[in-house]
């Protein structure tokens, strides 16, 4: 349990405490319970916008409806998706899932390599702290120098804008191994690539999985700022920003719509992985812990 | 249960009253001062209008730096925003009683029901070379006819750079369709285009005077000229409700932007002189760029050409009645 | 995400450390500037290095830029402040009544991935476009760290405690302040920490996107309106934005150092 209760010191996203499983029925209440609450809050807001009655806020009911129109009333073969929606939305989650893995793999390798090495890291650790407070939309015209329009530009924002929570939550993690287990290692003799894997590693793990899941909520939202950029022509965000141009509000609230179910589905796919992952880890730390 | 309500306007109020609790500037109330009997029955005499910075708002600017607002007993102080969509919320929360926008986007606000459009006052008509479509030096691009399927930028996707446009290039036999717009921020236009991420630059002023003097660019169309020849691209508008309580502010301030334009229909200086005040541009260069034409009359004739083209391409879903927007020209 | 929040496994000594720091960020700088003068970046649009460090020091002394950097400051600073006023209460409600926790935790989670950017129309609506959309925007940004920060730091609180006092006859909200606050101290302080880092972005990017008036943002923005835009300004702005960044983070480890300084005991105890 020590674990978890480090890594939600650094990671603002939470991280389930790993539970024994909860008798069936009641988690099925516990379910049943928020649905109940979700219901009631929709009411809610459906009536609250019906009286206020303002075209900057359409009833969730019209939101509904335009995004079934918009994305989701297309052929049964095609999973109901619309052209627009498979011009759109695939192209975004790409970007998101693509951007995602880069930062990702970046994070944990340059964590690794400064994590391992005090040397490397008091080198590099004001310029990445640098790096990471600097707002990204200032460095536009940078990145567009640097990559071009387009799918470079936008993967490249969504690499720079989440690999810092991957990258030192991966080194912090790296660099509070126990000394015990370092100990151990020497004695057995393990080489360095036995030790990063069976010891550093695993042990960083649980800090990288907090580090990524910060970063998989990010790239939601870096995806869109990615699709604001100059020179796209798709996109959640890109279509969020133009129905805006256009006062077609409904369908903003569409999309608005569309990126908190997007997160939310994220964040639980992500919480099913990371409990089997982090599953496998405690049982390949019990011999050892 | 504070967090409880879906609904992110819930999430918006609750940040709202924290933040009204602490924060001590900025606010949303309109200054208005007492309707004086001394001023002409105007319902108020001190207003807000946002602009943009931008060469077109000039009129506004000269129109308060000759005083001509003042002798109709008005106070307009000026708000600068980025763009057009960002001063409707302003608008129709009383944040300013009228803002300075383009057609385009303003008659598509009043299309989608978000806003209750009225134009105040014409401000911006395209003019000759204050607009133009050019390529690098080194381009292969010659004529209007190799715009066809290359890329070319603008502001933002479904404006009245597009609009223009498309009616040039059809004059001149080019599929309007074939065109692949881009949207790229102000800042942008120079290194995307250096670096051949767009074929053609669609640019204003002062980029036009820059590009050619600096760059040595070519200019391959004006998206000005023709069947778009004066097209009008701002005015100043403010909603029909804010029109129907201050008619006379409303009469006032058009006869303020329609002399401030006559004044600088043949006096460079009035103009350049103020636009180092809420533009980028310099004095030396505000002495040289081509400035639209100010309009010092309203005429909606010229207007209604607009909304047609934009019905034409199914930006509206309903014709709009331009002239039904529109107010009388009071100014001599 | 505290780099140096943990002591170094090999520490090295403190001048050493700085020296480094230095070395690594005078190594960064002179590749700026290689890849500008050297032409690999048009210099137009990544100026070198010493121009921009150059144009910090004028930019320090323009008492306009100045009135843009107290904007910001300020706005960063009410934001931050409401955001933790917000959400640490939010967050010991949810974190110890587990039925408001369930009915709200999808909410919570359907909000969260909500970009700030689309909702600056609906906020510029209701409240206005002042300093106070920088704000809102800012406080529903930096809002979500510290909650569940917040939270997490409730599940860590030892239950033998509560129990003792709870013995004693103190009801919950004693119990919640005498024993899981102070125990969950250190996870709040993490928590706003990566939301001043969280804020500080939001603050700029908003005034880049919707300001008007004064800010840092807004100065950078102006920058890009010049033709050609002002590249040196618009970095030089961005450095000062990332060096106060540094500097704020830097504080507030150093706080959490001493002020918590059982906590990272124990952290180290058990490691």
């Amino acid at each position: 349990m020590k674990v978890a209760a480090d890594v939600a010191a650094e990671a603002p996203a939470p991280v389930e405490v790993l539970p024994a499983r909860a008798p069936r029925a009641a988690g099925l209440r516990r379910a049943a319970f928020r649905w109940l609450v979700l219901a009631v809050l929709l009411l809610l807001w459906e009536a609250a916008t019906r009286a206020a009655g303002s075209a900057f806020f359409p009833a969730p009911s019209a939101i509904v409806v335009r995004m079934r129109e918009m994305w989701f009333s297309g052929p049964p073969q095609r999973l109901f998706l619309t052209d627009v929606a498979v011009r759109n939305i695939l192209p975004s989650l790409g970007r998101m899932a693509a951007g995602f893995a880069g930062g990702a793999l970046a994070g944990v390798v340059l964590g690794l390599a400064v994590g391992l090495s005090a040397r490397v890291y008091d080198y590099l650790d004001g310029v990445l702290q640098f790096l990471r407070a600097v707002p990204p939309p200032a460095l536009v015209t940078v990145f567009l120098v640097v990559f071009g329009f387009g799918l470079r530009m936008q993967l490249a924002f969504i690499v720079f804008s989440i690999v810092w929570p991957v990258l030192l939550n991966t080194a912090d993690g790296a660099r509070s191994v126990e000394p015990l287990h370092l100990q151990t290692c020497q004695v057995f003799r393990l080489s360095r690539a036995e030790r990063l894997w069976r010891v550093i590693l695993p042990s960083a793990l649980p800090k990288m999985f907090a580090g990524l899941r910060l970063a998989l909520s990010l790239s939601l939202i870096v995806m869109v700022f990615s699709e604001l950029l100059p020179g796209t022509t798709n996109g959640i965000g890109f279509q969020l920003t133009e129905a805006y141009s256009m006062f077609d509000l409904t369908a903003m609230w569409a999309g608005i719509v569309l990126l908190g179910v997007l997160g939310y589905l994220l964040n639980e796919l992500f919480l099913v992985a990371e409990r089997r992952v982090l599953a496998w880890h405690r049982a390949a730390q019990e011999p050892v812990g | 249960m504070r967090l409880g309500r879906p609904a992110r306007a819930a999430i918006i109020g609750f940040a709202l009253t924290l933040a009204a609790a602490c924060s001590s500037g900025g606010g949303a109330t309109t200054a208005s001062a007492p309707p004086a009997a001394s001023n002409g029955g105007l319902e108020k005499t001190k207003i807000k209008v946002a602009t943009l910075p931008a060469i077109d708002s000039a009129a506004l600017y000269v129109a308060i730096d000759q005083g001509l607002f003042e002798k109709e007993g008005l106070e307009v102080t000026p708000q600068v925003v980025q763009a057009a969509p960002e001063a409707i919320p302003m608008l129709l929360n009383g944040e300013i009683d009228a803002m300075f926008g383009n057609y385009v986007s303003m008659f598509q606000a009043q299309d989608k029901g978000t806003l209750k459009l009225r134009i105040l006052a014409e401000g911006s008509r395209a003019a000759p070379d204050s607009l133009s479509i050019m390529v690098l030096p080194t381009s292969p691009i010659k004529t209007p006819k190799d715009l066809e399927g290359k890329t070319i930028n603008v502001n933002v996707l479904h404006n009245f750079q597009e609009l223009a446009l498309t009616q040039v290039l059809k004059a001149n036999n080019v599929d309007p369709a074939s065109i692949k717009y881009v949207q790229v921020t102000f800042q942008n236009i120079m290194p995307s285009w250096k670096s051949g991420q767009i074929d053609a630059a669609y640019l204003g002023e002062p980029m036009v005077t820059a590009a050619t003097s600096t760059m040595g660019a070519r200019k391959i169309l004006d998206p000005a000229s023709g069947p778009a020849a004066e097209f009008p691209i701002s005015g100043y508008v403010s909603t029909q409700e804010w029109y129907d309580k201050n008619p006379h502010v409303a009469a006032a301030f058009q006869r303020a932007i329609h002399n401030a334009a006559k004044l600088m229909e043949n006096n460079r200086e009035v103009v350049s002189k103020v636009l180092p005040t809420f533009t980028q541009i310099d004095a030396a260069t505000a002495a040289t760029v081509t400035f639209p034409y100010f309009s010092g009359n309203d005429n909606p004739v010229r207007l209604q050409r607009v909304a047609d083209w934009m019905l034409e391409a199914h930006w509206l879903n309903k014709a709009i009645d331009v002239k039904s927007l529109m107010s009388p020209t009071t100014s001599g | 995400m505290s780099a140096s929040a943990l002591a170094p496994a090999r520490p090295a000594g403190t001048t050493t450390r700085w020296s480094r720091r230095a070395a690594g960020a005078l190594a960064f700088a002179a590749l700026i500037e290689l890849v500008s003068r050297t032409g690999l970046a048009d210099r137009e649009f990544l100026p070198p290095a010493t121009e921009i460090a150059a144009r910090m020091g004028t930019l320090a002394l323009d008492p306009a830029f100045r009135a843009h950097a107290l904007t910001s400051l300020l706005a960063w600073a009410a934001g931050l402040g409401l955001a933790t006023a917000a959400a640490v209460p939010l967050g010991l409600l949810l974190g110890s009544v587990p039925v408001v926790d369930a009915a709200t935790r999808s909410v919570v989670e359907f909000l969260r991935p909500i970009p700030s950017v689309a909702l600056i129309p609906l906020v510029a609506l209701v409240i206005g476009t002042g300093l106070q959309l920088r704000i809102s925007l800012v406080v529903y940004a930096a809002l979500w760290p510290i909650l569940y920060n917040t939270m997490y730091g409730l599940r860590g609180v030892d239950p033998l405690a509560k129990e003792s006092l709870r013995s004693y006859g103190f009801g919950p909200l004693p119990v919640l302040l005498r024993v899981s606050l102070p125990s969950a101290a250190p996870f709040i302080s993490t928590g706003v920490r990566l939301a001043a880092g969280v804020a500080l972005i939001l603050t700029v990017s908003t005034e880049i996107v919707a300001g008007r008036g004064e800010g840092v943002g807004v100065f950078i923005y102006f920058a890009g309106l010049a033709v050609p835009a002002r590249m040196t300004d618009i970095l030089a702005g961005v450095c000062w934005v990332g060096l106060f960044g540094v500097a704020v983070n830097a504080l507030l480890v150093a706080f959490e150092r001493r002020a918590f300084r059982w906590h990272h005991a124990r952290l180290e105890e058990r490691t």
